[in-house]
């Protein structure tokens, strides 16, 4: 069985960003990438199944991009892949769907039985390569994924949990998986780091993918509050004030902290506050339950 | 895209709605909403309209038994195909979490993820994500500028609103029938589906967490924290000194070297709200703050704040709370 990790490098945040460039990587002093976190445990899942029958199964670490797709590979590498995979595309951010086409010709190519992919990307909170991908092959994806269970044939059996809603779900190969959860990836052996620096990643051009960027970015910015939040809304006024106008007090300018506060004996500010909570639906009427236990069901 | 999945739409999906509305009243655009989920209720048609909607469109299974993702996938581009919209927007809800992107796959048209902010200019819509935690914000837009789908970051935009006026037609919900798609999702099969209690449901994903810290006393101080989130349908988070002190596990551990959260209320019982913790709550939408001492930091951040023992106002919460329920 043949297994492909799907990594992507990320931005180090330790490096500031020129907010006049459109591009993140690669054309930055000192960059130094870091592999995705959520990528290293769909290692972690794919080194655990390699376990289970060395001999059968072999492990492909693949990304898209240049330089900064070798360096988190070799990293790959070096905690236990088989070979690693750079597939060259100039233009692979930030639309992750030229990603997706560039793996899709890959597997074209070069047929896999599993594809894991890190649930979400940290930097953005995305994670649309893999359903991407996915939609592009032709192939099932089973999103937030934090359990698997193989038992060495055709069939892989899942546990995904979105929220409270928790899924077995049983799936004939090829498919793929987006890991949300699991174990941390193991450190890499000193042999193991040895040999990574000396492997050779395979480099597979990008070649016809046949899909052109359909996102662009315009520019980078300095982050604005979001819309809606306490510091846009009140953005104007001090805390304690602030804090005055949503307890409903009069008078706004108050000098200590302690004037905006409410006060009084345990079970009149516990009705205050939750005619407050009521009113201004920060609690969900509905869901509110005598035995502790959500109505949600 | 509106989901309703038990007979209630998601407020994600309210939040795509909201959206979709501006772009009709500011831009002359009609907005369709496409309902999944419990079959729409008249009183929810009533609420639609009274929000503005003129069209509705109910995505059924039919039947074909169209398993849910697959079938919902493949209808929703043959409606695509159908009506030609300039965007699609999804709330950030988990379903669109592969929807959205597979549709935009099969379409070959752009995908922006997690949204926070819109804006037009002409026919170019820019959107705006934050990256690495908000330290930064990249703006895209579509190529072509006029045709997309996009999903939006939790909270970022407000539910609607009624508009007051009324509306001028009854509103009739159309129905589409999904199918199932040849060759699709034949070889998986969902074994089972749990819903798990409220005790073991995340703190990230969590609408209302109840935090708590040193100020709660003891482990028995946490028992209380569990039994106000079960009635507010919540999860219980804990600072780094509650942490240490055993009375909560780690995953449960909010602040930089835990979870960065984002619910609709979140309730700091005990807790000083050093910056460190800050950093993961902060941007919670609404902060409770309980705590007997005026100058904690906590209270620099609180949307309210209650002077006072945090067990014995949660004690007197939970009370109040079982009694009018």
């Amino acid at each position: 069985m043949r297994i492909v990790i799907f990594t992507r490098p990320l931005h180090n945040p330790a490096i500031q960003i020129e907010p006049a460039s459109t591009r993140i990587l690669e054309d930055l002093p000192g960059y130094q990438p870091i592999p995705n976190p959520m990528d290293e445990l769909a290692l972690e899942v794919a080194l655990s199944m390699k376990e289970k029958d060395p001999h059968s199964v072999t492990l492909t670490a693949c990304s898209v991009g240049r330089e900064a797709s070798r360096i988190v590979l070799r990293e790959f590498l070096a905690c236990g892949a088989d070979e690693a995979v750079c597939i060259e595309e100039a233009g692979w951010e930030p639309d992750g769907a030229v990603v997706a086409a560039c793996l899709n010709k890959f597997y074209r190519d070069e047929p896999f039985d599993l594809g894991l992919f890190g649930a979400r990307d940290v930097d953005t909170g995305a994670g649309e390569v893999g359903p991407m991908f996915a939609a592009l092959a032709g192939i099932p994806y089973v999103d937030s994924v934090v359990g698997v269970r193989w038992s060495g044939d055709r069939q892989v059996e899942v546990t995904r949990k979105q929220k409270r809603v928790r899924e077995e779900i049983r799936f004939a190969l090829p498919a793929c998986l987006g890991i949300q959860r699991g174990t941390q990836l193991r450190y890499p052996s000193f042999w193991g780091k040895l040999e990574a620096e000396q492997a050779r990643i395979r480099t597979v051009p990008a070649g016809d993918i046949n899909r052109e960027p359909r996102v662009e970015r315009q520019k980078f910015t300095r982050s604005k509050p979001r819309k809606g939040s306490v510091a846009a809304e009140y953005a104007a006024s001090s805390s304690v004030d602030r804090m005055r106008q949503a307890l409903g007090m009069a008078g706004a300018g108050a000098k200590q902290k302690g004037d905006s506060l409410l006060k009084g004996e345990p079970e009149e500010v516990a009705k205050r506050i939750l005619t407050i909570l009521k009113r201004e639906k920060a609690v969900d009427v509905d869901s509110i339950s005598p035995e502790g236990e959500s109505k949600e069901t | 895209m509106t989901e309703c999945p038990q007979g209630k739409i998601l407020r994600e999906s309210l939040e795509a709605l909201s959206v979709g509305l501006t772009f009709q009243n500011q831009y002359r655009m009609q907005t369709v909403v496409l309902w999944s989920g419990t079959p729409v209720e008249d009183a929810q048609l009533e609420h639609l309209a009274s929000l503005g909607v003129t069209r509705v469109i109910c995505l059924e299974r039919g039947e074909s038994g169209a398993d849910g993702e697959d079938g919902l996938l493949f209808g929703l581009k043959d409606l695509y195909l159908e009506y030609k919209p300039q965007y699609v927007f999804f709330g950030a809800s988990p379903l669109s979490l592969s929807l959205a992107p597979k549709l935009a796959a099969l379409l070959d048209v752009g995908y922006v993820a997690r949204a926070t902010y819109l804006r037009r200019v002409g026919d170019t819509l820019s959107l705006t994500r934050s990256l690495m935690q908000g330290a930064l914000s990249e703006v895209l837009r579509f190529v072509p500028p006029t045709h997309g789908v996009a999903s939006l970051y939790p909270r970022s935009f407000d539910v609607p609103s009624p508009s007051g006026r009324r509306p001028a037609e009854k509103l009739v919900p159309e129905t589409y029938d999904l199918r199932q798609p040849k060759g699709e999702s034949g070889n998986r099969e969902i074994i089972e589906t749990t819903l798990e209690p409220a005790e073991s449901l995340e703190v990230e994903d969590a609408e209302v967490v109840v935090a708590g810290g040193k100020g709660m006393g003891s482990e028995e101080g946490f028992e209380l924290l569990q039994e106000l989130a079960g009635c507010l349908g919540g999860a219980v988070a804990a600072s780094r000194i509650a942490v240490d002190l055993g009375w909560a596990p780690k995953e449960r551990l909010v602040g930089q070297t835990g979870k960065k959260v984002f619910p609709e209320l979140y309730i700091a019982c005990g807790i000083s709200g050093a910056h460190q913790h800050q950093a993961g709550m902060k941007d919670a939408r609404n902060i409770l703050a309980i705590n007997t001492d005026p100058q904690a930091p906590i209270f620099q951040v609180a949307t309210w704040g209650i002077l006072g023992d945090a067990p014995q106002v949660i004690n007197e919460m939970i009370r109040q709370l079982k009694a009018d329920a």
